[in-house]
C-alpha cells in the first residue's frame, strides 16, 4: 500500500467489497482506506449501486410466454416464437388495428358519397425509394419497374381535389439515384445544418408484422421507386430550396398514394397528408413521416428508411392519431426535458417552413407529446433502429440510451 | 460500513447436476410435480413453469436487458428443463437447478452475441480501456470524483441511472455483476458458470463496477 502504483487499488476495493480478499490482502485494504477518503467514497458507491441493483424489479413476464413456452414443448423444441422486431405489444397492435379500421370505415363513408368505385389495384413495384449507397450499383443493374395500370380517372380526379395525388407532370424518381438524391448524399457528408435524412431504405416484406390490421390484408404491391419516403426525406434534407423540396416530397407522397389501392389509401389517410412529427433531443433529431418514413439525423449520421409495403405502417399511422387529437401548444415550444424529446406536429405548409428554418412548428402538450415519445421509442428499438443499422451503418450509441 | 461478505460454497457448472447441501431437498410441493412430469404429465410441467416463471425470467432479464432475447432464452430454458427432467437427481432444489439451467443459457446466449455486443459498447469499453492505461490515470480519475458523485442523487434518480447504465455496460460486464450483486454468487461460482478464471471475474467486476459508477455520475467515459 505504500507502492505509489498501489493508491487506489480499485480492484481490491471491488473484491474486499465482497469478502473475496485474503486475511492479508484485507488488511491492506483496511489500512488504505481508513486514511483515504477517496476509496471510502468509492466503497460507498460500490456498495450503494449493489444495493440499488438488487431492489431494481425486472419487467413482468410477458403474457405470451407461456404459451410460448408450452408451443416449444410441445413441438419438441421446433417452435420459434417470432423473430424479435416483430414482436410489438398485441395490445398496440390492437389499438392501431381499431383506430384503422374505425377511420377506414369513416373515410370509406365518406368516400361513396362523392367518388366512383375505385379501379384494380396498379402493379407496383418493390423497390426502396431511396437507396443506400452500397446498394446503389445492385439496383443499377436491376432496373426497377414502373407501375404501369393507370388508376380509373374519375377516382385520380377525385383524390387529386382531396389533395391525394400531386401533378402527372412531375417526374418520377427512378430506383438509382437521381441528381437529387446524390445532391442530398452529399449534403449528408458536411455537418448537419438540417434533420437531413438521405439513405432510405425499407422493411422487407418478411419483417412485416405478424398480425396486421385487416385494411392491410390485401395483396398490395410493394410502393414504387420515387415514391413518397424518398420525397419525405428530400423535403427535410434540402434546407436551401425547402419551399421547393417540400412541395415535391408533398407531391411524391400523394404520388404514392395514387398508386395505392383503395383501402390502403385510407389507412394512409389520417391526419393531413404531408404531416411530420418532429422529436428534438438534445443530440439528435427524429421526424416521422406520414408515408411511413422515419429519419433519424444527428451529427455524422442521417438515415431514413420506411416498411416495406404499401400501406403505412399501423403504428406510425396510430402516431399521428394520436398527435391529431392531442390539441397543440401553439408557439410555445415545450421545455426541453433531459433524455426527452420536444415533439412538434409540422403541418404540410409549416414543415416546408421548418425545412427552410423559418418556423418553430407547432409543439404538443408535455403529457401527449411523452406519450407519443414512448411508443416511439417502443417503434425505434424494435424496428427502426435494426432496419438503419442494417442499411445504414451503427446508430450512435446516444440514440440507444434513455 | 457493512461490507458484504462472500459465499464460500462450491458449484457444479453442469446444468443438471444439483448441489449437495443439507437443504437440498426438492421444495415443498415441487416433488410430487415433478415426478408427474418426468412421467410425461405435461400438464404437472406446466405448473411447474406457472410456479418458476417468475424468478426465471428475472434472471435472464438481469443479465440479457433485453425483453425479445430474454423470452427465447427462458423458453430454451424451461424446455432444457423438460428434456433433463430425467436427470435431475433431486439433490438440489428445482429452483436452483432450474436457476443455473437459466444462468447457463443466458450466458451462452451473450457468448453468441459477443461480437455484436462488443462493437455496440466499443466506445465505453474504450473509455475503460484508459482507465488501465495506470494506476496513476485510475487514481485521478477517482480523485476527480472525490469523494462520491453518487451520494449527490436522490435514490429514485440513482435507480433510473444505473438501469439505464447497466443497459449500457459491455454484455459480459454486466453478467457478472448481476451474479455478484443481485445473485449474491462467490467469484468461484461466478467463474464456474461463466467460463471464466478466477482474477477475470474479479478483475471484470473491479471495471464494471468503476465504468457503471463513472455512468452514473453521468461522467464522460
Amino acid at each position: 500500500m505504500t507502492d505509489r502504483r498501489d493508491v487506489h487499488p480499485r480492484e481490491l476495493l471491488s473484491a474486499y467489497l465482497d469478502g473475496e480478499l485474503a486475511d492479508l490482502e484485507r488488511a491492506g485494504v483496511e489500512a488504505h482506506v481508513a486514511e483515504c477518503s477517496s476509496c471510502r467514497g468509492l466503497l460507498d458507491d460500490f456498495q450503494a449501486m449493489a444495493a440499488i441493483a438488487t431492489r431494481e424489479e425486472a419487467p413482468p413476464v410477458p403474457a405470451d410466454l407461456r404459451s410460448h413456452i408450452r408451443l416449444k414443448i410441445g413441438t419438441g423444441g421446433a417452435a420459434k416464437a417470432p423473430p424479435p422486431r416483430h414482436r410489438i405489444g398485441y395490445y398496440r397492435l390492437g389499438l392501431a388495428a381499431a383506430a384503422g379500421i374505425v377511420l377506414t370505415i369513416g373515410l370509406w363513408a365518406t368516400r361513396r358519397e362523392h367518388a366512383p368505385p375505385l379501379s384494380s389495384p396498379v402493379t407496383r413495384s418493390a423497390a426502396p425509394d431511396t437507396i443506400v449507397e452500397s446498394d446503389r450499383a445492385k439496383v443499377e443493374k436491376e432496373p426497377v419497374a414502373q407501375p404501369a395500370v393507370p388508376a380509373n380517372p374519375g377516382d385520380v380526379a377525385s383524390l387529386r381535389e382531396l389533395g391525394y395525388i400531386g401533378d402527372e407532370s412531375q417526374p418520377k424518381r427512378n430506383a438509382a439515384p437521381s441528381a437529387m438524391g446524390r445532391k442530398m448524399m452529399e449534403r449528408a457528408a458536411r455537418p448537419s445544418e438540417t434533420p437531413a435524412p438521405v439513405i432510405v431504405g425499407e422493411v422487407r416484406e418478411g419483417e412485416r408484422l405478424e398480425t396486421r390490421p385487416a385494411i392491410e390484408a390485401g395483396d398490395f404491391a410493394a410502393p414504387s421507386a420515387g415514391s413518397g419516403s424518398a420525397s419525405a426525406a428530400a423535403g427535410v434534407a434540402e434546407a436551401g430550396g425547402a419551399r421547393q423540396d417540400v412541395a415535391e416530397e408533398r407531391k411524391g407522397a400523394a404520388r404514392m398514394q395514387a398508386n395505392l389501392p383503395e383501402a390502403a389509401l385510407r389507412s394512409a389517410a389520417v391526419g393531413r397528408p404531408g404531416q411530420v412529427l418532429l422529436f428534438l433531443y438534445t443530440t439528435y433529431r427524429v421526424s416521422v413521416h406520414q408515408d411511413g418514413t422515419v429519419a433519424l439525423s444527428s451529427e455524422g449520421y442521417t438515415c431514413a428508411v420506411r416498411r416495406d409495403g404499401p400501406s403505412v405502417d399501423p403504428d406510425i399511422t396510430s402516431l399521428f392519431v394520436l398527435a391529431s387529437s392531442a390539441g397543440k401548444v401553439a408557439g410555445v415550444p415545450s421545455p426541453e426535458r433531459r433524455g426527452a424529446a420536444v415533439v412538434r406536429l409540422l403541418e404540410p405548409e409549416s414543415a416546408a417552413e421548418e425545412a427552410a428554418g423559418e418556423a418553430p412548428g407547432v409543439d404538443l402538450p408535455a403529457g401527449a407529446g411523452i406519450a407519443i415519445e414512448i411508443r416511439l421509442r417502443t417503434l425505434l428499438r424494435d424496428r427502426y433502429l435494426p432496419l438503419m443499422e442494417s442499411r445504414c451503418g451503427a446508430v450512435p450509441r446516444i440514440v440507444h440510451s434513455p | 460500513m457493512l461490507w458484504r461478505m462472500g459465499r464460500g460454497s462450491k458449484v457444479d457448472p453442469g446444468e443438471g447436476a444439483g448441489v449437495a447441501t443439507p437443504e437440498s431437498a426438492p421444495e415443498a410441493g415441487d416433488g410430487r410435480l415433478i415426478e408427474r412430469a418426468t412421467g410425461g404429465d405435461r400438464e404437472a410441467f406446466d405448473l411447474l413453469v406457472e410456479r418458476h416463471l417468475p424468478r426465471v425470467w428475472a434472471v435472464v432479464w438481469r443479465i440479457l436487458r433485453h425483453r425479445e432475447d430474454s423470452e427465447d432464452v427462458v423458453q430454451e430454458v424451461f424446455f432444457a428443463a423438460f428434456q433433463g427432467l430425467a436427470g435431475y437427481r433431486g439433490e438440489a432444489k428445482f429452483s436452483t437447478w432450474l436457476h443455473r439451467i437459466a444462468v447457463t443459457r443466458a450466458l451462452n446466449h451473450l457468448d453468441r452475441k459477443e461480437e455484436k455486443m462488443r462493437r455496440a459498447f466499443r466506445n465505453l469499453e474504450d473509455g475503460n480501456d484508459r482507465l488501465e492505461a495506470g494506476p496513476e490515470a485510475a487514481a485521478a480519475w477517482v480523485l476527480r470524483g472525490s469523494p462520491s458523485p453518487l451520494q449527490a442523487l436522490e435514490a429514485d434518480d440513482l435507480m433510473r441511472r444505473l438501469a439505464a447504465c447497466l443497459s449500457r455496460l459491455p454484455a459480459a460486464w454486466r453478467a457478472v455483476l448481476t451474479l455478484r450483486d443481485v445473485d449474491a454468487r462467490s467469484y468461484e461460482e461466478i467463474a464456474a458458470l461463466a467460463g471464466l478464471a478466477l482474477g477475470t471475474v474479479r478483475s471484470r467486476l473491479a471495471r464494471a463496477r468503476v465504468a457503471l459508477r463513472q455512468c452514473v455520475a453521468g461522467e464522460d467515459p
